[in-house]
């Protein structure tokens, strides 16, 4: 049992006038705290009294009784749990001994207003915990008076600091979500399920210059000429339950009068029962993106314009080229017939070689801008796969006996006599690639081989290769063969002439064709130029034109 | 009739190649008048009767098209035979030049062996 009958009190004379006055509950005190069995305690309490200290005691709450000087009479078990100390040495001391000098002046203010007042109070009090940190109470008290009308203060402190906390982290959240909200570009804007408005962050304001819109203020499609209606606007789709993402708006305001474009998103607001509580929409200035967007238009379509310009030119430049190339080439071809002396039959011919390797750049260039320009079409007409072989042999038939190249081709017999396709393009790319073949092939043989795919309804793929035995070319450099201006050789002191456009052409035209063309290589071995395009079959009731 | 070469209209406004199809067809057995555009090319078709004509699409005063329509237009009209019109051309916008009432096309520049071909074809008893 603790003896406690005798706290430690200071020997100032007002000390002594309280310890004197204090002396009735003092005993009370001491009964309270007495063990059952106590023969002291017992004999002098009622069953009444034993139950009210047992309350006291096992209450989960400090409580504490203070006498009008503001010594500490009675605390509690609770008390000393949660304040860490012990009611021997602290019953007698006051709240300057334990609280820092300014809490210490706040309760002793309070004791006395309440002794003065007679009233209880509830404050919310700062007090040091058991390890030294600071902890919220909300301390009640209220004025007790004994039998001989002797003035006590009763108290019962609650521990809200978890509340406190949690209001803390409230507020701090709103004020986040407050200091977003101002200090965000982009407006956001928030009503409720009537549209009424519910927030207007200041980004909002901005934008819609809310003083003096009336009437000046307008919403619009990305036409910037159609007005919405009221129920298309992101906010009222969102009050409907609709989601609205990235709408363009072209808004025009007090404060923007050529207007912006905005990209809104909307969002209906629901609370935790799913219930519709409104909607919130958040606006984004995308004017810059817009006007920048509009300048690479622009930008594009004057270079489509320059380039169609181009195209034009080409055409214009090749077609003026090719009438004075038919005259030298018609006029030599007669001059050849003519039984010239042989010195000037040679002459004759070169000038007709000459005019014929212009002719074909000037095909290649005509070609090739009209592919540019999307002015090429396909045709389909009657063809011989046959005859394509043969013509392609004949094309190169010269260059191969001067060179003592063979020329070997395979037809596969399944393939229909004639079929529908177009045959002059067809016969431009197997020209081509013959002729690159017969140019990059010093011996060995060239053959020419047909073969049919798989078949689509009405007709079948049609599988050409040339394979020469030629200088072959660099895995890494096959790729790049069929992009345009592309020679494996691109020096000055080149072997081999051309500009440079005939397999870009060959494979542009083959792709026209919905065909596929390819080669695989392998460098002093040769080259497998391969190309294949659909060709329908010709119905054997119906094969005259 | 059969001994005497059979005549066509080359219709063409450069000279060269004007001068230049006239000896081709002479040399492959025809007798070949040439005019420089359309518009002389109706004339004289509505004046000769010609076994074929060849023409060029790109004229001034009047273009191959142009002038094929209205040859075209002259012999429904006189309940005339129709003529081979053959278009002669670089570059040839087929579907145009079946629309305005050509039979054919010979692409420039004309050589030769093409010119007997085309011929051979249109015209078998000629060879």
């Amino acid at each position: 049992m603790d003896d406690y009958s005798n706290p430690p009190r200071s020997k100032s004379s007002r000390r002594t006038h309280a310890i004197a006055e204090s002396e009735p509950l003092r005993s009370e005190a001491e009964s309270i705290k007495s063990e059952p069995g106590d023969d002291r305690g017992i004999g002098e309490l009622s069953p009444e009294f034993g139950l009210f200290r047992t309350f006291f005691n096992d209450s989960t709450v400090p409580c504490f009784v203070k006498d009008e000087d503001g010594s500490y009479v009675f605390i509690n078990d609770e008390f000393e749990r949660r304040f860490g100390v012990e009611r021997k040495s602290f019953l007698g001391k006051t709240a300057s001994d334990w609280l820092s000098p300014d809490a210490a002046k706040r309760s002793q203010t309070r004791d006395i207003n309440i002794l003065k007042d007679q009233n209880s109070t509830t404050e919310r009090e700062i007090l040091p915990d058991l390890d030294g940190k600071d902890s919220v109470w909300m301390v009640h008290r209220f004025p007790i008076f004994d039998s001989r009308r002797r003035r006590y203060i009763g108290g019962i402190a609650f521990d809200v600091t978890a509340e406190k906390q949690k209001e803390d982290q409230l507020r701090d959240k709103g004020e986040l979500l407050e200091l977003i909200l101002n200090n965000i570009g982009d407006p956001v804007i928030a009503v409720d399920e009537a549209g009424g408005l519910l927030l207007f962050n200041p980004a909002a304001i901005k934008l819609h210059g809310l003083d003096n819109a009336r009437g000046k203020y307008g919403l619009f499609q990305p036409d910037k000429v159609t007005r919405y209606e009221q129920a298309e606007l992101p906010l009222a789709r969102a009050i409907k339950g609709e989601e609205v993402r990235d709408l363009e708006l072209f808004v025009r305001t007090p404060y923007h009068n050529d207007g912006i474009t905005v990209s809104a998103s909307a969002q209906p607001l629901k609370d935790k029962n799913g219930k519709l509580r409104g909607g919130a929409a958040v606006l984004r200035d995308i004017t810059p993106r817009k006007q920048n967007e509009e300048a690479l238009r622009a930008a594009r379509d004057e270079a489509l314009a320059a380039s169609e310009l181009k195209s034009q030119f080409v055409s214009n430049i090749s077609h003026e080229l090719r009438t004075p190339m038919s005259g030298v080439l018609g006029m030599t071809e007669l001059l050849l017939e003519m039984g010239l002396e042989p010195e000037q039959k040679e002459l004759a011919n070169y000038i007709y070689e000459s005019a014929q390797n212009l002719l074909k750049v000037v095909n290649e260039l005509l070609d090739f801008s009209r592919l540019e320009a999307g002015k090429l079409y396909v045709e389909k007409v009657e063809l011989s796969v046959r005859d394509l072989i043969q013509n392609t042999v004949e094309s190169i038939e010269k260059d191969s006996k001067a060179n003592n190249i063979s020329i070997v081709t395979s037809i596969d017999e399944s393939i229909p006599d004639k079929m529908m396709g177009d045959r002059l393009r067809i016969q431009q790319v197997l020209g081509n690639i013959a002729s690159n073949a017969i140019k990059f092939t010093e011996k060995g043989q060239i053959k020419i081989s047909v073969v049919p795919g798989r078949p689509f309804v009405g007709g079948l793929m049609m599988r050409f290769t040339i394979s020469d035995t030629g200088i072959g070319i660099d895995p890494a450099l096959q790729d790049t063969l069929f992009q345009p201006f592309v020679q494996i050789d691109g020096s000055n002191t080149r072997k081999y002439g051309g500009v440079g456009l005939g397999l870009s052409i060959c494979r542009r035209l083959i792709k026209l064709m919905s065909g596929d063309i390819g080669v695989s290589s392998v460098v002093g071995e040769g080259s497998d130029f391969w190309f294949e395009v659909p060709l329908e079959v010709v119905e054997k009731t119906d094969h005259e034109r | 009739m059969s001994d005497k070469p059979k005549m066509i209209l080359v219709v063409e406004d450069d000279e060269t190649l004007r001068l230049l199809a006239t000896k081709q067809l002479a040399k492959l057995g025809f007798e070949g008048h040439a005019v420089s555009d359309g518009s002389e090319a109706v004339e004289k078709a509505a004046e000769v009767d010609y076994s074929l004509i060849l023409m060029d699409i790109q004229m001034p005063r009047m273009d191959g098209i142009e002038a094929t329509s209205a040859i075209r237009q002259l012999e429904s009209s006189k309940n005339n035979q129709r003529v081979p019109i053959i278009a002669m051309t670089a570059n040839p916008d087929r579907q145009r030049c079946l629309d305005a009432g050509m039979d054919d096309f010979i692409f420039k520049p004309v050589m030769l062996g093409q010119l007997r071909e085309l011929l051979d074809r249109w015209l078998p008893a000629a060879s």
